[in-house]
């Protein structure tokens, strides 16, 4: 038990030093009775003679909560301009604050050495054959930063994501699907070891056990690149002895990601250790969700950026630079897995790119290699991610990466996309296989479009105003495409090739409203002229019913939800939405989603398909015996687990589309 | 108390067994983070090399074919077939490696 605060005597710092030494010399038996061993620096720190800093901690009983350097830090960092003890002691904290910062780097260190004997051990001990193997795959985890696995950071996620990394040849899947992915991957893991019914009452060091269990198996299978939309995870999970437990009682926790531009140091680094997981599909979308993560990051640095402010933008540019029957054919993918919209990046006559806030390396290739553009999430993912590890220092230096870290953009970096271009079609230097990394990203993924001309139209935006589509992806991130895929997807496929070709004809290049100034094209170009098909009157109906539902799904959706939580479980929607959340912690449907719901809640029911839509959407009974819709014990998809809004909103859209319903 | 909040405890306390196995317990943030990611590779080889050696002769090339193929499903399957309460065994392969990650770490802390 601490004292009374001492007096402290400003005049006599080595007294004072002894009172603080007592305190924390009995501190550092807890640690040492506890097992835990400290640094002499951080030992040391407590040692330093009285300030402001140590009398107000000593005085606000802070010390007691000190149990961290990096806490201890957090007392000393801000005070520097005010320290009353005069420049020594102020030049002193300074020091122990660097001494943190070594610290962490040491540990640091150390733990990067432990891995690599710990990996030397694994090889020696394997027999011959299997250590060959190993031992590739070992290679293959040492090509991902190590800053990205710490800034992935967390718990399983971070077990599950850098583990798959290793796992095969991740040039298949790019390390940022991997990182998102997997962090949700081996955080359903862990949750749902904990959640599940028949561990409850282990101990911690149990649900620990089966936690990474999970997270390494999910690690390990996490490497097919035909995941569908969750329902493989949930196979998985259930396989694995971690399913059938209702995720919808988990929020996604936005934990620290690896930021697209560097951030300011923050002075007092707290992140969150742990994805609470969603199981959302988003594993197929990693740019989405990099963007997504992307667009947080810059409302951070543009506060008082908000999403609904950026809804009401989108809204605003949809309607006046896209009339929706203008909108280009090629923002609107046969399937989710298949190519989807990229928008062409605003370039100088010599195809630079100026990187503005928000982007990141992986979305401005995207949208700013043609060919790259037209292939399908995981064949453009597979060509940018070889590219960045096949780049030397001076090629990455070439195309404007200044930072030693291709994660680390700087607004007012350039990027020179035609020397990418070069690259990625270059089959010797860069190539795979004998292959460009194009030709070998269209090996892998079958369903990859190469586009055979495509020059990135370029889009000015001399003011800045983000285009619909960029606008809708920060509001919408994956689940847009998510969602937008599975229903563009399922209609097309229902109407076969008429309805392709009918509705989005071939792939072609953006384009767009006439620009202020004229295109300029980051390689020559060579455009593919779009057949014009002939439309009977079916399939103009269906074309009208396309954009109906595009708008639908662009417009209202996105609009109110704003893209977040597809893979969360609806527990609850309908006018006893107020009472039912007197009665359960875990209802997810408020405000403005819940206002979309009812709209078409309404529209069907009016059309008489109220039975069809309580099928879709389930049914439930709140304690107070009132219907509530959505009920997550209700609903179970075709793998049997409980509905996610993806389900819902997925059989939704099928539903309107099948019963020509337009909202 | 309801579910949702004692899930949260109990991540806590599973946050700080899966720390205290890799010997971070008592260290900042990002530090933590480092560790753990530093402990990942060299616990997933381990894991992987038990699961190769827990397999027959015949079918070790088909599990290493799968993973060089990502075939999550394959993986599954062999893994389920030939691993019995394959939970558990990875668990304790996980914890043995955790263990010996530790072990290295603190090595190289004191070095």
């Amino acid at each position: 038990m601490r004292e009374h605060p001492p007096t402290l005597n400003p005049e006599n710092s080595a007294e004072n030093i002894v009172v603080v030494k007592e305190s924390a010399d009995a501190e550092n038996m807890r640690y040492k009775s506890a097992g835990i061993e400290k640094s002499e620096d951080f030992y040391a720190q407590r040692e330093q003679p009285i300030d402001s800093t140590t009398s107000e901690i000593v005085e606000s009983g802070g010390w007691n909560n000190i149990t961290t350097e990096e806490e201890l830090a957090k007392f000393i960092e801000p005070k520097k301009e005010t320290q009353v003890a005069g420049e020594g002691v102020a030049e002193s904290k300074k020091v122990d604050t660097e001494n943190v910062a070594e610290k962490i780097e040491r540990i640091k260190k150390a733990a990067g050495n432990a891995s690599e004997k710990q990996e030397k051990n694994i090889v020696d001990s394997a027999p011959e054959k299997v250590g060959k193997f190993l031992l590739s795959q070992i290679e293959n985890y040492k090509k991902v930063g190590w800053k990205k696995k710490v800034l992935i950071g967390g718990g399983l996620a971070v077990l599950g994501i850098t583990a798959t990394l290793t796992a095969g040849p991740m040039a298949a899947l790019p390390v940022y699907v991997a990182s998102r992915g997997l962090a949700v991957l081996g955080s359903a893991g862990l949750v749902h070891g904990l959640a599940q019914g028949k561990y409850e009452g282990s101990t911690a060091a149990k649900k620990a056990t089966i936690a990474l269990a999970g997270g390494a198996i999910l690690s390990l299978c996490f490497m097919s690149a035909t995941v569908q939309a969750g329902e493989w995870v949930r196979n998985t999970l259930d396989t694995t002895g971690f399913g059938d437990v209702p995720v919808a009682k988990y929020d996604w926790v936005e934990t620290q990601s690896t930021p697209s531009v560097e951030e300011p140091p923050s002075p007092s680094p707290s992140p969150k250790f742990f994805y609470v997981p969603e199981l959302r599909p988003q594993a197929h979308f990693p740019v989405e969700d990099g963007k997504h993560f992307a667009e947080l990051a810059t409302s951070h640095h543009d506060a008082p950026s908000h999403h609904s402010t950026h809804v009401t933008h989108a809204q605003h540019v949809d309607t006046e630079a896209h009339p929706h029957h203008a909108t280009p054919a090629h923002h609107y993918p046969a399937d989710y897995d298949k190519p989807f919209h990229t928008e062409a990046l605003a370039l100088d006559r010599n195809g630079v790119y100026t990187v503005k806030g928000g982007d990141n390396l992986t979305s401005i290739l995207s949208r700013g290699i043609p060919e790259v553009s037209g292939f399908s999430q995981h064949a453009r993912e597979n060509v940018i991610q070889n590219l960045i590890q096949k780049m030397s220092p001076a090629e990455l230096t070439s195309i404007g990466i200044t930072s030693s870290d291709v994660d680390i953009l700087h607004p007012g970096d350039h990027i020179n996309l035609n020397k990418v271009h070069e690259l990625i079609t270059d089959a010797k230097g860069h190539g795979v296989q004998g292959q460009s990394l194009i030709d070998h990203a269209h090996k892998l993924f079958p369903n990859a479009t190469p586009v055979s001309v495509a020059p990135p139209v370029v889009a000015p935006t001399p003011d800045g105003t983000p285009s619909l589509s960029e606008s809708a992806k920060k509001l919408g991130g994956y689940g847009l495409v998510a969602v937008a895929g599975a229903l563009v997807g399922r209609y097309l496929n229902r109407n076969k090739k008429a309805a392709v070709s009918s509705v989005v004809g071939p792939v072609v290049p953006a384009v767009t409203t006439p620009p202020a100034t004229p295109p300029i094209t980051a390689t020559p170009p060579s455009p593919v002229v779009p057949t014009a098909p002939t439309q009977t009157k079916e399939e103009e109906e269906k074309e009208k019913m396309f954009w109906d539902i595009h708008d639908f799904i662009y417009s209202d959706f996105l609009k109110t939800v704003g893209g977040k939580g597809y893979g969360k479980t609806i527990n609850f929607m309908d006018e006893t939405i107020e009472k039912a959340d007197k009665n359960t912690d875990f209802a997810s449907i408020r405000g403005e989603e819940k206002k979309f719901f009812d709209k078409i809640y309404q529209k069907i029911t009016d059309d008489g398909h109220k039975n069809e839509f309580k099928k879709i959407v389930g049914y439930y009974k709140n304690n107070n015996n009132e219907e509530c819709y959505i009920g997550v014990h209700e609903t179970k998809n075709a793998s049997g687990a409980s509905k996610t809004r993806w389900d819902i909103y997925s059989e939704l859209s099928e539903f309107l589309v099948k019963n020509r319903i337009v909202l | 108390m309801n579910d949702k909040q004692s899930i949260e405890i109990d991540e806590n306390a599973v946050r700080q067994e899966i720390f205290g196995m890799v010997g971070a317990s008592d260290m900042p943030p990002e530090a933590q983070d480092a560790v753990l990611a530093a402990a990942s590779g060299p616990i997933l080889h381990s894991v992987t090399l038990a699961v190769l050696l827990a397999l027959p002769d015949d079918v070790r090339e088909s599990f290493t074919d799968a993973i060089d193929k990502n075939d999550g499903e394959t993986i599954q399957r062999i893994i389920a077939e030939h691993i019995p309460d394959s939970t558990t065994f990875i668990g304790k392969e996980v914890r043995k490696a955790a263990a010996e990650f530790r072990k290295l770490f603190e090595e190289e802390m004191k070095a």
